[in-house]
């Protein structure tokens, strides 16, 4: 093979490498006037009762290449707006005997780690800070990539969707969140935690 | 005495019914319950985009469905009730938990059968007491 073929042959496995490793940045977040994508909700399963505590008010970014099935991301959660469906509920979480939302006023996690495990389905490490305590766990995320589409459009997104959904545990007295005696049975100590958003490369 | 053994008698009495009552509401309310999961819908472009009926709000439940006006037409991946979070939370609804009416009907009904038992051997005792006193002197 002559050498000018050789240079043409690398030129353009360079470029396709480079057009091929694309990541792109996806928001998380309401964008003026788009509708509300993205819910995070706390579920306590206790002797009593199982109560859930929900938000929309998650905001935070996304990187994610699509085929090289990379990604990286910080979710941003804010505290004060979870809702459990009780008002006299809702303020006794917010208060400093337990989430203490004035001090610590959103709970954030932000990726260390994500590697592909199979399908849209990935391994995640991060850092989890909740009441100002910050903590490295291990979880599994799914990350669904959506093209820009007549569909995403009719669904108000602008640009490519990224689907990204997460369950996790968190131990409350891991976080220096101790449940009240007068609680007992009604509070469970393990919350299910589970992240569902719609990001947007916008 | 004969008061006391009369009134331990009918606390005893009264206890089982009370224990009856609690065991055959629990009983009742269970074969009402349904597994129910509550969901955010979606519109319909959202719905075509994901395929899902909506977002899950917490995880399935067994619950009494006592007021249907939050019931969704679809049903959920293993056949589980959908249940509209949105108007649960507008109308003030919160389904009673089958894990609620076993907790307290549970409680209610040790606490008022170890009373029962309680009751009906003291009333024992007392009774055996008196048939076993010797006789008031003429």
């Amino acid at each position: 093979m002559k050498p000018t073929q050789l240079i043409a042959i690398a030129a353009v496995a360079a470029v396709s490498t480079v057009a091929m490793a694309q990541t792109k940045t996806f928001k998380v977040g309401e964008a003026g006037g788009m509708k509300v994508s993205q819910t995070f909700t706390v579920e306590s399963k206790a002797d009593f009762e199982n109560f859930v505590g929900q938000t929309h008010k998650v905001s935070g970014s996304l990187k994610f290449d699509p085929t090289a099935k990379t990604a990286s991301g910080k979710i941003v959660v804010d505290v004060a707006s979870i809702d459990t469906g009780i008002p006299m509920r809702n303020e006794h979480m917010r208060s400093d005997m337990w989430m203490n939302a004035e001090k610590f006023p959103t709970a954030t996690f932000e990726t260390t780690s994500v590697k592909h495990k199979t399908g849209d389905t990935y391994s995640v490490k991060g850092k989890l800070t909740v009441h100002g305590v910050t903590r490295e766990i291990n979880t599994e995320a799914n990350i669904k990539y959506i093209k820009e589409s007549e569909a995403t459009r009719k669904a108000m997104f602008m640009g490519d969707v990224a689907r990204l959904t997460c369950n996790f545990k968190v131990n409350l007295k891991d976080y220096g969140i101790m449940i009240p005696e007068m609680a007992g049975g009604k509070v469970a100590p393990i919350m299910d935690m589970r992240l569902d958003v719609f990001a947007y490369t916008g | 005495m004969r008061h006391l053994s009369a009134l331990l008698s009918l606390t005893a009495i009264a206890s089982f019914g009370v224990m009856v009552l609690a065991l055959g509401t629990m009983l009742f309310l269970n074969s009402r319950g349904v597994t129910a999961q509550r969901i955010k819908p979606h519109d319909a472009a959202f719905a075509e985009l994901t395929g899902e009926v909506g977002t899950p709000i917490g995880s399935p439940q067994k619950i009494v469905i006592l007021n249907d006006s939050a019931v969704l037409e679809q049903r959920g991946p293993e056949g589980q009730v959908l249940l509209d979070d949105e108007k649960l939370r507008a109308t003030g609804q919160y389904p009673l938990q089958i894990k609620t009416v076993r907790f307290l009907g549970g409680i209610v009904s040790i606490v008022s059968l170890a009373l029962a038992v309680g009751a009906w051997f003291a009333h024992r005792l007392l009774c055996r007491r008196a048939h076993n006193a010797p006789p008031k002197a003429i």
